[in-house]
């Protein structure tokens, strides 16, 4: 068993072990999503228009939720000890948590979010770019979230900072994700901006491990 | 050879130790000691490498950790005095990801957690069902199958029977013996043949 098997194992005996990690931001997912209409006359046209919008900032805040997990208990119960002082490369070893969360809370989102934006009466098609921009949206979201965790792995009120570092972070991937169902729900093509997602995704993935594993250095202690 | 050259460690503007300088040679046990508070965990931080000592330098073999992390890592077993391993995992999960992750035998694990006295039952509860002492020994089943040279472990005799105390320090001996180095904290004198370092004193 490699070190990537190793981490990859671990990661999902806790996902698996830890449901109330993947459940609560699916359950505050579901929450924000069902608030809005309440807040708006549920027959008003103006719901559809937004709901790209709506769904995808949901899925915003259900990851920035979510984040906690990645390093909370790894700092309290001394595996970031073993782990910064071990010759494995940590960019590795966070490359393989970032995998292990995105397949499991992303995947989750991916399913939830066009179910939530045919409530919200947007055409198939549309639903459908929902969750492609959802699944691609979220590594990147995940992998900036693995960044701003590592800078604030040492602070005891982490998580508050987390979000406002973050939230501004995630406005390219929110304009792109977003955009692109806006766009073909209006009956325009959504390629566009669904490459840039993906885009962006792939870049920050890649950037995230090794920068995150320098933060987790700086920061430790 | 681990050596410290006049480090010193800093809280804040206020000095907390140092400076400090002291050769640890293979095949000698260092015992660290000093009361709450004096820098104990500081220091161990600085000689594993998680924090760097605001002036001096370690060496390991005659290179600055700092700057050649990757010669020190290859070597080290370090075991903090939290250690415990995620409350939600088994004895044996955790130790083979432990061992995975410091480049051991991962299947070694429970042969290891037999040596440290964990048997049936504890092997396969989540750690947070285990005592205080069951967990300590857990994180120090790494030595059982260690390939390390040097071992650093903070506080390693906190919640062990007597029993257990006398055989870890044993262990300790032999890696010595053997060549090894071991770097050790404890408020409990060592039954061993140890070089005693009085932070307080320093």
């Amino acid at each position: 068993m490699g070190i990537w098997g190793a981490v990859w194992t671990r990661e999902w005996q806790l996902l698996f072990r830890q449901r109330q990690d993947l459940l609560q931001p699916l359950t505050y997912f579901t929450m924000v999503v069902m608030i809005v209409p309440l807040g708006v006359d549920p027959a008003d046209a103006v719901l559809t228009l937004v709901a790209p919008a709506i769904v995808w900032i949901a899925v915003v805040l259900a990851v920035v939720l979510s984040l906690d997990r990645l390093f909370r208990d790894d700092a309290r119960d001394g595996t970031l000890a073993v782990l910064l002082t071990a010759p494995t490369p940590l960019w590795w070893v966070l490359l393989a948590k970032l995998g292990a969360h995105w397949l499991g809370l992303g995947s989750l989102l991916a399913i939830a979010a066009p179910i939530a934006g045919a409530a919200y009466g947007l055409s198939l098609a549309a639903a459908g770019v929902l969750f492609v921009t959802v699944i691609a949206g979220t590594l990147g979201l995940m992998a900036l979230g693995l960044v701003a965790g590592a800078l604030t792995v040492g602070l005891r009120n982490g998580g508050v900072l987390v979000a406002i570092i973050l939230l501004p972070l995630y406005v390219p991937l929110l304009v792109f994700g977003a955009g692109a169902v806006a766009a073909v729900q209006s009956g325009f093509p959504g390629a566009g901006p669904v490459y840039f997602t993906a885009a962006l995704s792939m870049l920050y993935a890649t950037l995230a491990p090794p920068l995150a594993a320098v933060a987790l250095r700086l920061s430790y202690d | 050879m681990l050596q410290f050259d006049s480090i010193v460690l800093r809280r804040g503007r206020k000095t907390l130790l140092g400076p400090l300088s002291a050769d640890l040679p293979p095949g000698s046990v260092t015992h660290l000691q000093g009361p709450n508070g004096v820098g104990k965990t500081t220091l161990i931080h600085a000689l594993v490498g998680l924090r760097e000592p605001d002036a001096g330098q370690v060496r390991w073999n005659g290179d600055d950790i700092f700057e050649r992390p990757e010669s020190l890592r290859r070597v080290l077993c370090y075991v903090a005095h939290d250690a415990t391993g995620n409350a939600a995992l088994t004895a044996v999960e955790a130790l083979r990801f432990t061992l995975a992750v410091t480049g051991e035998e991962a299947d070694a694990a429970t042969d290891a957690l037999r040596e440290f006295g964990l048997t049936g039952r504890s092997l396969t509860q989540p750690l947070r069902t285990l005592s205080a002492g069951q967990q300590r020994r857990v994180a120090l089943a790494r030595l059982a199958v260690s390939k390390a040279a040097l071992w650093v472990l903070d506080e390693p005799l906190n919640a062990l029977d007597a029993a257990s105390r006398d055989a870890l320090c044993q262990r300790f001996a032999q890696h010595a013996q053997a060549g090894g180095t071991v770097v050790v904290t404890s408020h409990q004198p060592l039954p061993i043949d140890a070089h005693c370092i009085d932070l307080a004193a320093a």
